[in-house]
């Protein structure tokens, strides 16, 4: 598939989410465009968290569509939309505990590369793949460690890191400074910013601090109540009326 | 490596049993194979199932048939033992694993009881609790020592383990392995890295079920007999206490379990009735005190 520099890589369509009575998703339409980071924005409730699991496929949508690299996505489970290229990091560190730090990451590289062998010994290939991914993100020197031993920092990190290794097209980050200081959160920016300068990636990260949504995003997605009520660049977004009106003066 | 040094001691071995005990270690290979082989599911993948019994008796049915209708070779019999319990697995693997914890153990009890009424009501083709019978085989299709010998059968027997053991060995250590840890332990995080849970699980369950069922068919050509007790929930009941108690974190853990349990329960039924009332002491003790087993007991020993 040729990459054009304005090409739509994900784009939704009237997608909805519906849980018994409530919209937690209403007919959301986004597209964005390869390479670019957007931020994903708004109050509680707004319905991100729900959107990008639906993005992810760990949800099931409702109603509407969504296409990724001009195929539409929307019956594809979880795991097929991994391979195909959009990885996601959950707000909650989902990480296997008992494995090591480097086995995490692993995991996602091996089926990146391949399916895994039941026979076979670990392959050099995929290892160096992994630590790899571990120096992106900056925690290849915990990689021996097990992955429930490191502190929250590091395992927000290894969340980027194992999506990483699965060689991502579209990276989804659900709140990657959740429960970090002020200091771990810009680390994790500068880290983004870096990963971003290494490997051509579209973001979509969900993010609460607007000074760094206001620093890092190209464009801005503003949700509330599970509809979209703007969207722009960051300048854009901030003079929005609606917009200062539900979120940024109500804080 | 002190395994080698087991198996050479365990080789060696016959040389100081007399033909019961000869006759007992071919037996306690035979069950601590199908120990192994339930850990797969158990152990590797996490879904604990009370329906093996259903396995080890479809490849000693497996067997037997093979040696009634196809032809008098006990490594035939293996194979078709395997064939057996592999496609029962893959059919009843393909509902199981859709369902997790609770329901799982659930649909396997369910379908076990489903299959033990099958065979004791279908007579004519299982012989029932009376069984099927067939004259011992020899070792090499019509010639050589016969399997009914108790020191021909326990190195088969041995034999058999030793293959599953380093094949299970490597399988644990394999891309593999690692993939069903990472399913068992964060089903999430398995699907987010591109692993379709549901597969994996049912790949596990079906190896497991093959391998119960190779340990059946193990059964049947060193007993020259099988029968539907075999099918008997206490069966599969048996490999989940086995298991607990040798440690359901290693590839050898359930393996000495079984030894133990069957050793123990050999040695003090001369003196209890109730051998089960021992062994769930025991199990209970076990589960409270060193969740891992012996196993996970040792290790932690040898680490510290």
């Amino acid at each position: 598939m040729a990459v054009v520099a304005d090409e739509l890589i994900l784009e939704t369509r009237g997608l909805t989410r519906r849980f018994g009575g409530l919209l937690a998703v209403n007919d959301v339409s986004l597209a964005l465009r390869d390479g670019e980071l957007r931020a994903l924005i708004g109050p509680n409730g707004a319905g991100k968290t729900t959107l990008i699991n639906l993005l992810s496929g760990l949800m099931r949508a409702s109603g509407g569509a969504i296409r990724f690299g001009g195929e539409d996505i929307t019956a594809w489970p979880a795991a097929r939309r991994a391979r195909a290229g959009i990885a996601r990091t959950m707000q909650v560190t989902a990480i296997c505990p008992a494995l090591t730090v480097l086995e995490n990451v692993w995991l996602a590289a091996q089926r990146s590369l391949g399916r895994p062998s039941a026979l076979a010994s670990r392959s050099p290939q995929v290892g160096d793949r992994a630590r790899d991914c571990l120096r992106l993100a900056g925690i290849v020197a915990r990689a021996e460690e097990p992955a429930g031993s490191i502190g929250h920092g590091d395992q927000r990190l290894l969340e980027i890191a194992i999506a990483l290794a699965l060689r991502p097209r579209v990276l989804l980050l659900d709140e990657p400074t959740a429960g970090m200081s002020v200091k771990e959160s810009w680390d994790i920016v500068e880290r983004l910013r870096e990963i971003r300068a290494r490997e051509r990636l579209t973001v979509l990260i969900v993010e609460h601090d607007m000074e760094i949504v206001m620093q890092l995003a190209e464009r801005i997605t503003v949700l509330h109540l599970g509809q979209t009520l703007a969207e722009g660049t960051p300048d854009e977004v901030a003079r929005d009326a609606e917009v200062q009106r539900v979120y940024l003066g109500g804080r | 490596m002190k395994i080698f040094a087991v198996f050479v001691a365990l080789v060696l071995l016959p040389a100081v049993l007399g033909r019961f005990g000869r006759f007992f270690a071919a037996e306690i290979f035979t069950w601590a194979l199908y120990a192994m082989g339930f850990n797969i599911c158990f152990g590797m993948a996490g879904m604990l199932s009370f329906g093996h019994a259903a396995f080890f008796a479809f490849g000693a049915y497996g067997a037997t048939f093979g040696v009634l209708y196809l032809a008098r070779d006990p490594w035939l019999a293996l194979v078709v033992a395997v064939a057996a319990a592999t496609t029962l697995a893959t059919l009843v693997g393909f509902f199981a694993v859709r369902v997790v914890s609770h329901s799982f153990v659930i649909i396997t009890i369910t379908f076990s009881l489903v299959l033990l009424l099958l065979a004791h009501s279908q007579k004519d083709l299982t012989g029932g609790d009376d069984g099927l019978l067939f004259p011992p085989l020899a070792l090499v299709a019509g010639a050589g020592a016969s399997l009914a010998t108790p020191l021909v059968g326990y190195y088969v027997a041995l034999g058999v383990l030793a293959v599953a053991y380093v094949l299970l060995q490597r399988l644990a250590r394999s891309p593999l392995g690692l993939v069903l840890q990472a399913v068992r332990d964060n089903e999430r995080r398995a699907t987010l890295a591109g692993y379709d849970v549901q597969r994996y699980r049912w790949l596990a369950f079906v190896l497991s079920g093959s391998v119960a069922g190779l340990a059946g068919g193990v059964y049947a050509i060193t007993h020259s007999q099988v029968n539907a007790q075999l099918f008997d929930i206490t069966v599969s009941v048996d490999a989940v206490i086995w298991t607990l108690i040798g440690g359901a974190g290693s590839v050898l853990g359930p393996a000495v379990g079984a030894a133990l349990v069957l050793a123990f329960t050999h040695t003090v039924s001369n003196w209890i009735v109730y051998t089960q009332i021992p062994v769930g002491i025991l199990l209970i003790l076990i589960v409270i005190f060193w969740p891992r087993g012996l196993s996970g007991m040792w290790r932690s020993w040898q680490t510290s």
